[in-house]
């Protein structure tokens, strides 16, 4: 130690010097870093503001989609103003679309619907737009008719069905009547020519040669009945139309239900006679060609308006989205009274029909194909064909099976509550604007 | 030199001092061109020197500035905005879901032939038809001759009119009987809805309207004994010769049957409702029973008229002989005014007193002009009051000689038989030809027709299905007939009685006049007879004094025709079998004009009481004397069997053209064989 020190000492400045060497060196260093690193966090932050800056030229662009699946069109960049009126375009062209869509939807709802004892439903509505009532019971019947409006609509009703019927190439078998009267006939002609020879008792031969032709004879009238219609079906198939029996006349309420489940039993109809058209030539089919080969039941619940009771309102915004409840149906789509939205109400048909396994599809696609229907549940059991050739009915070579389905059927408020009876509008909840056609659903 | 005690370290430190220090500069030399240097991260950029760092802020600049200035739309916006509407409508159309080809589930199962049985078929119930019962019939019977042609064709009319004689003439007392049928009370009934109340449908009118006619009308008859029983009810049998269907309805077995047997109906609807009656060749001429009855009502009135007529055609001629004679007179010269000489007969009224003579036709002109004028005037008041009777006669049908105009048989003979189910009331007749003489009848209809339920049973309610089995309906019975006598052979009228007396020669004992009527050859015959007690009742007469002739027919290849006709001969007798006169005696109460009466034995062995008063205003004297006189002028039709305009009916009064020479009526005619007395 005294060696260091005297050496150290002895070399005072050299030990100065290297010690200063030695403690400079990582000082400088680091006094160095420091300073870097300052300026370099200096120059960042000055580049990260111009460059923000710079940035906050661009704009979000988006372009949504009336599909959706599809996802919108979204991106950002420095406006210009090509883009912009390319956008606004788009977007213009887009609201027309949808202006478009809803004008094509309603007017696809409502196709060929006539108002009970009233003119068609576009000859009303363009009274309503005119400021006119409407003839007829709705919205609201002239309180001078109304009485005798009440008291006829019923017959109106059921003769609908009639023409309904007729109008999509319904059939029903000859009457049992006809066929025996027919048959007794040809018997009685039969029996004589067999008997020319002066016998009075048939031979176990003669019987069943009558059988054959008195057989082949009933088999021929079926068959031919079956070529003039393009289903089976008759009134009994409706359930719950028939003749008003009750002493008071039936409400309007009432009478709007008649008149809404007309409208689906006339569409359910005409999506059966969709169904058996042959794809290939475009032409109607008849029974033994033909997808549906009988309607047996239709049943579209009846609507209670008075029981509901009042609900609210559902607004007069129809751009927002109504969310999917598939609860209620596969398609997620739920109306009143389960859950009302402004767009639309749903009513709900189940079916039983009398259908050709392998024309299965047809039928569903002719449901699709018709308004706004959608079949929604369908189950299939085995039919007993002879027994239903007995009572007339000839399904041709086609395996058939019975089908009961369950569809969904759509009805927009937008056309409909314009023309709904005010307790009817407040039982669904139709706002005092509702129905009217609502905004595009558009961010610009 | 090396120095001694120094270490290696120590001579060398300062080297190795040094040597670090050197080291830390090329190290710290190293870092500042090896190192990164100072950069900063200018956007997404590391890496950036600082130096440089504003330049590239600058560039970044510059090219947001290019972009906002550029003039081409930003690529992303360029994408085209697709046509939902029509991907939607596309949509629509499309089908939801595809095969390529529907798999069936399974496979058809045969029909094998078999079809079942029908059914659903709704049972019927309906409220089972009943036709209502015909009216009350109206009769009216009349006596004619057979046509002889026709029983030699028809042989079986002898089975059915067991009273015809063996032979010509073929005298018969024929019954006709007529009702209505109220057709249009069925239909509408058939028509009717049913009542809400009742649990019934309407038939249906295809069951009926073809089906329903009248196949048959069945008389019935019933005898009525003189103690007022009746006797047993009977179906009379239909015409012979005459179209029918009874003996079809027994073989009814299908619907086919019945429809066969309605459209017969309907293609033979006046044999069956009005068959014709049987053809006779003498006799009054048939009617029907309502146009009798009007007949019968008119005669006293047509009689009236005619002898008005007569009376005031007289008058007529009269009137215009007087004109003639005074249109003579007017010629002659005028007489002169002097009273006439004594003795000078002037007229037809020989002198006469002077007060007669005053009242002689004035023959001055003056008087002859006024007499004309007045004579004028009469006639022409005759002519008129003439012409309103022949009108008042040809209202009711006859011509001023009392010969019908119109024919009101013929008429109905003629009238077409509609449908039934476009009939208000049907008419129908029918005919007895095997009445008995001298009974009493009572009559009544049945209608008969298919019945529309048969042929159905199987769509009747199983309440009802009992009146589909009887393949007919039958109405109920009319209500009956007034009872009809039928008239006797022959008739017996006690016209006068005389209880005899006087003085030797002159002493007459009791007698009646008697008139005797017998039927012969379609009119009542009739003779004057008197007699004493004892006497048998009966009388004669001659043939030839009636001019009847008899018809030989012959059968020539299986055809009956008449190959000559003679003349009836010999007597016709009168005998009114087992009657004899027993008395003539005065009634109890004396001072009742004429009180005598007269006892007579019936063949039964009693004894019965004829008043002549009474007698003489007979109704049954009356149409028996007028028969009789009709039966003189009457001329017999020339057989003509059976045809469709053949009825029978002689016209009296007008005479038919002979067929035989007339030499014929020299060789010995016919005599009366087997005629029954």
């Amino acid at each position: 130690m005294n060696k260091a020190l005297g050496w150290i000492k002895s070399n005072l400045a050299i030990v100065i010097i290297a010690a200063v060497a030695i403690i400079a060196l990582p000082t400088l260093l680091f006094l160095s870093a420091r300073m870097s690193t300052g300026l370099r966090n200096q120059v960042q932050s000055e580049v990260d503001e111009d460059y923000r800056a710079i940035q906050q030229i661009s704009a979000r662009f988006r372009i949504p989609s009336l599909d959706p699946t599809e996802p919108a069109i979204e991106f950002t960049r420095p406006p210009n103003q090509p883009t912009i009126d390319l956008i606004r375009e788009r977007i213009e062209d887009l609201s027309n679309q949808s202006e478009e869509f809803r004008v094509v939807a309603e007017r696809r709802n409502r196709e060929g619907k006539r108002i009970l004892l009233g003119p068609t439903v576009d000859e009303a509505l363009v009274m309503i737009d005119n400021g006119e009532k409407p003839p007829g019971l709705f919205p609201e019947p002239d309180s001078g008719r109304e009485t005798r409006l009440r008291q006829e609509v019923s017959s109106a009703w059921i003769e609908a069905h009639r023409q309904a019927l007729r109008r999509n190439g319904a059939g029903a078998p000859p009457s049992p009547q006809v066929v025996l009267q027919q048959l007794q006939s040809r018997w009685d002609q039969e029996r004589s020519r067999l008997m020319t020879d002066g016998r009075t008792v048939m031979d176990e031969e003669d019987q069943r040669e009558l059988r054959e032709r008195l057989t082949a004879e009933r088999l021929s009238l079926y068959r031919q009945r079956a070529q003039d219609s393009s289903f089976y079906a008759d009134m009994s198939v409706f359930a719950g139309v028939s003749p008003w029996t009750e002493a008071s006349l039936p409400t309007l309420p009432t009478i709007w239900d008649w008149q809404h489940r007309l409208w689906v039993h006339e569409d359910l109809l005409a999506a059966i006679a969709r169904a058996n058209i042959d794809p290939d030539t475009g032409a109607p089919r008849f029974v033994p060609e033909a997808a549906v080969k009988r309607v047996e039941r239709i049943r579209v619940n009846p609507w209670r308006f008075d029981e509901a009771g009042a609900t609210p309102s559902t607004g007069g915004n129809i751009s927002s989205e109504i969310s999917r409840n598939f609860d209620a149906s596969i398609t997620g789509r739920a109306g009143w009274p389960l859950r009302p939205n402004p767009l639309y109400d749903t009513r709900y048909a189940e079916l039983t029909l009398i259908v050709a396994s392998d024309k299965i599809i047809d039928l569903i696609n002719g449901f699709s194909a018709v308004n706004f229907m959608t079949v929604i549940d369908i189950d299939i059991e085995h039919v007993d064909h002879q027994s239903a050739l007995a009572q007339g009915y000839v399904y041709g070579a086609d395996h058939v099976v019975r089908a009961r389905i369950t569809v969904e059927t759509l009805w927009l408020r937008s056309w409909m509550s314009r023309l709904m009876p005010p307790e009817v509008r407040n039982a669904v909840g139709v706002g005092e604007g509702g129905g009217a056609s609502g905004a595009s659903n558009i961010e610009f | 030199m090396k120095l001694k005690g120094i270490k290696p370290i120590e001579q060398h430190v300062e080297k190795i001092f040094l040597a670090v220090m050197v080291v830390t500069l090329l190290a710290v030399l190293a870092l500042q061109f090896v190192g990164g240097g100072n950069t900063v991260k200018v956007g997404s950029e590391d890496g950036v020197p600082i130096d440089r760092a504003h330049a590239r802020i600058a560039e970044q600049a510059q090219r947001q500035l290019a972009r906002i200035r550029d003039n081409e739309p930003a690529e992303q916006a360029r994408v085209p905005v697709p046509d939902y509407v029509s991907e939607f409508l596309n949509s629509l159309e499309q089908p939801v879901a595809q095969f390529a080809q529907g798999i069936p589930f399974g496979q058809q199962e045969g029909a094998d032939g078999e079809i079942g049985t029908l059914t659903g078929v709704q049972a019927l119930r309906v409220d089972p038809p009943r036709l209502p019962r015909p009216d009350r019939p109206m009769v009216n019977t009349m006596g004619g001759a057979v046509d002889p042609l026709l029983i030699a064709q028809r042989p079986e009319l002898r089975d059915v009119a067991e009273y015809l004689p063996s032979d010509q003439p073929f005298d018969l007392q024929k019954v006709t009987i007529e009702s209505s049928f109220d057709a249009g009370s069925l239909v509408a009934a058939l028509r009717a809805d049913p009542s809400p109340d009742a649990d019934v449908q309407r038939l249906p009118e295809l069951w009926w309207s073809s089906v329903l006619e009248i196949v048959d009308v069945e008389l019935y008859r019933q005898e009525i004994y003189p103690d007022g029983a009746y006797g047993p009810e009977e179906l009379l049998p239909p015409l012979p010769g005459r179209f029918t269907l009874r003996d079809r309805l027994q073989n009814i077995q299908t619907l086919s049957d019945n429809r066969t047997l309605a459209q017969l109906a309907r293609e033979n609807g006046r044999a069956i409702l009005r068959p014709r009656p049987l053809g006779m060749i003498a006799g009054d001429p048939w009617l029907p029973p309502a146009d009798a009855q009007m007949a019968r009502a008119q005669l006293g009135e047509v009689d009236r008229l005619r002898r008005d007529f007569q009376s005031v055609n007289r008058e007529i001629t009269q009137i215009q002989e007087q004109l003639d004679n005074l249109g003579r007179q007017s010629m002659a010269p005028p007489a002169s005014s002097s009273p006439p000489a004594m003795g000078q007969i002037t007229g037809p009224g020989g002198g006469g007193s002077p007060g007669e003579r005053d009242r002689r036709p004035n023959t001055t002109s003056t008087g002859m002009q006024q007499r004309r004028d007045g004579l004028t005037r009469r006639l022409d008041e005759l002519r008129a009051r003439r012409d309103v009777i022949a009108q008042s006669l040809r209202d009711q049908g006859v011509d001023p000689a009392g010969v019908r105009m119109l024919d009101p048989a013929r008429d109905a003979l003629a009238a077409p038989v509609g449908r039934l189910r476009d009939s208000a009331d049907m008419r129908l007749w029918a005919h007895d030809i095997s009445a008995r003489p001298g009974a009493t009848y009572r009559y009544r209809f049945r209608v008969v027709t298919p019945n529309p339920l048969f042929g159905h049973g199987a769509t009747l309610h199983e309440d009802i299905r009992q009146f589909g089995e009887s393949t007919i309906l039958r109405s109920d019975a009319s209500p009956w007939s007034q009872p009809v006598a039928i008239d006797e052979d022959s008739y017996l009228f006690i016209t006068n009685a005389s209880l005899g007396g006087g003085i030797g020669r002159g002493v007459q004992s009791p007698n009646v006049s008697a008139e005797i009527f017998r039927f012969f050859n379609g009119y009542w015959r009739s003779d004057r007879v008197t007699l004493e007690p004892g006497d048998a009742v009966s009388g004669a007469l001659r043939l030839e004094q009636l001019d009847l002739p008899y018809f030989v027919i012959e059968e020539d290849e299986g055809t009956s025709k008449v190959v000559e006709q003679m003349r009836l001969e010999g007597t016709l007798p009168f005998r009114v079998a087992g009657w004899y006169l027993v008395d003539v005696s005065e009634l109890a109460a004396r001072g009742q004009g004429e009180a005598l009466q007269a006892v007579l034995r019936d063949p039964t062995g009693e004894l019965v009481v004829r008043q002549p008063e009474r007698d003489r205003q007979s109704e049954r004297l009356t149409r028996l004397r007028r028969s009789a006189e009709t039966g003189r002028t009457a001329v017999v039709r020339t057989p003509e069997g059976q045809t469709d305009g053949a009825d029978g009916r002689a016209r009296p009064g007008r005479q038919a053209p002979r067929e035989e020479p007339r030499d014929q009526r020299s060789e010995p005619g016919r005599q009366l064989d087997g005629f029954r007395n």
